[in-house]
């Protein structure tokens, strides 16, 4: 089930090169820590570029939006059984 | 040679969602109304495929799991994707956003012939992109999509010049690209069900029946294609522009389907401004419930790239339409008789205002993002997503 989000939230990555490591995530005052990044793709809205994240911790699947320019990450949509 | 990425968005939905992977989904709009624009492979024995409405296809499965599709997520992969492809051969045609024709003439002796090349492809999509794809490797283009058609899912399948006749002798004409229902229905009231009956009917009673296109089929039916691979960065100029909306419940009052007309014009405006095009026909259709569809277009003296003179002409096409009273599902607005357009200054004054504010609005939109700065009467209305248009190709 999919649950639209649109929170500010703190993430910790490692940038590497081309790849991104994303390590954990708080949101509403719990941690989750990544085990995989899924997916990763990049959208322009006018000029502001957004890297998209598809991560999970294994049991919750997150999309994570980060503004490249504002360096401001955001839990847009969370994933889930059920 | 063809390479056809398998249930291209549904896969790529799958590959970024392991909750997804083995199971039943359908990527669509966002829209209940809306239609499913790829099937996975475990939803496609329930009879789901492309261009079903997500209404029905959840009646064939109920256990299938709808996916909005993200446009952007399928952009980036595929030009993933044709990035590994030029690295094979410069000579890539993208014919959509999931299929590419390579002519890979000059590449075989590099990657030790046909069949190692195209495996070496799939590899590098599968290890690269983490997707499938099936590759067919002809002669020429029609017998290439031909192969990779035949040996989906994650297939490859070689069609020498030599094996054709024995392929093409039992194989139904509605298998080659280009002969659709309507065009099978046509051939198989004339007796002709296979390639090979096709090739024995004479190309005069061909053309007799169907014009031009009857030595077209002759040539078809024989695996005979000249057209040649034509480079993205070599592709003629586009020959229209257009957008489709399907609405969230049936329309029968004609206020509400214009303000959708002129939103679509706004969008069909935009990117015929970023294209730097400007068109002198401009279409409506109307698809009604029992998707019964309609298009008229009218014709004009000068070309346009304006949303509220493409609307004004949108508009007097469809005021002029009696509606059926069962009420209409989608809408949608194109321009053609592309020219492109120059940046010659209007003449009267109110021209010469109305264009400084289209390229205010647009200096604004192109800094913000769609839709930041737009006309009061668009407002109101809705922005949610669409899906992207199979015959998605990238810039030049």
């Amino acid at each position: 089930m999919v649950e639209v989000i649109e929170e500010p939230v703190r993430v910790a990555a490692v940038f590497n090169g081309r790849h991104t490591e994303i390590r954990w995530l708080q949101w509403r005052g719990r941690d989750y820590r990544i085990r995989q990044v899924t997916d990763h793709w990049r959208a322009r809205e006018g000029r502001a570029l957004f890297h998209y994240f598809a991560v999970t911790d294994g049991a919750m699947l997150f999309e994570l939006r980060f503004h490249a320019e504002q360096l401001a990450w955001e839990l847009t949509r969370t994933y889930c059984e059920g | 040679m063809h390479v056809d990425m398998d249930a291209f968005f549904a896969s790529v939905e799958q590959r970024g969602n392991p909750w997804l992977r083995g199971r039943p989904i359908a990527v669509s709009g966002s829209g209940w109304r809306s239609v499913v624009t790829s099937a996975s492979y475990q939803a496609r024995p329930f009879g789901i495929s492309a261009g079903m409405p997500v209404a029905q296809a959840m009646r064939l499965c109920p256990a299938l799991i709808r996916v909005e599709g993200n446009s952007d997520k399928y952009v980036e992969t595929s030009e993933q994707v044709i990035a590994l492809l030029r690295e094979v051969t410069p000579l890539v045609e993208v014919a959509s956003i999931d299929e590419c024709y390579l002519d890979i003439t000059g590449s075989l002796r590099l990657f030790g012939g046909a069949e190692a090349l195209a495996r070496r492809v799939k590899a590098r999509i599968r290890e690269e992109v983490g997707l499938a794809c099936s590759v067919g490797v002809a002669p020429n283009k029609l017998m290439a999509k031909l192969a990779s058609g035949l040996s989906k899912p994650d297939g490859l399948l070689r069609l020498t010049a030599e094996e054709l006749p024995a392929w093409l002798e039992h194989l139904p004409v509605t298998e080659l690209c280009g002969i659709g229902p309507r065009l099978g229905a046509a051939l198989t009231a004339m007796g002709v069900r296979t390639c090979a009956e096709l090739s024995r009917v004479p190309v005069a009673a061909l053309t007799a029946r169907f014009g031009i296109v009857g030595r077209h089929l002759h040539e078809m039916a024989r695996g005979v294609d000249s057209t040649p691979v034509v480079p993205t960065e070599e592709r003629p100029d586009a020959k229209s522009v257009g957008h489709t909306l399907t609405l969230d419940q049936d329309l029968h009052d004609r206020e509400p389907m214009r303000r959708h007309l002129f939103r679509l014009a706004e969008e069909v405006a935009r990117r015929l401004r970023k294209g730097r095009y400007a068109g002198r026909t401009v279409t409506v259709m109307v698809r009604y419930a029992d998707f019964v569809t309609w298009s008229r277009q009218t014709t004009l003296e000068a070309p346009l790239d304006e949303g509220l003179a493409i609307y004004d002409a949108a508009r007097r096409v469809f005021d002029g339409l009696r509606l059926r009273p069962l009420g209409v599902r989608l809408l949608g607005v194109t321009v053609s008789h592309l020219v492109h357009a120059r940046d010659q200054l209007p003449l009267l004054p109110s021209l010469q205002r109305r264009r400084a504010s289209v390229q205010a609005m647009d200096a604004v939109n192109d800094r913000y993002g769609e839709f930041t700065l737009t006309r009061a009467t668009l407002l109101q209305m809705e922005t949610r997503t669409r899906p992207i248009s199979p015959s998605w190709r990238p810039l030049a």
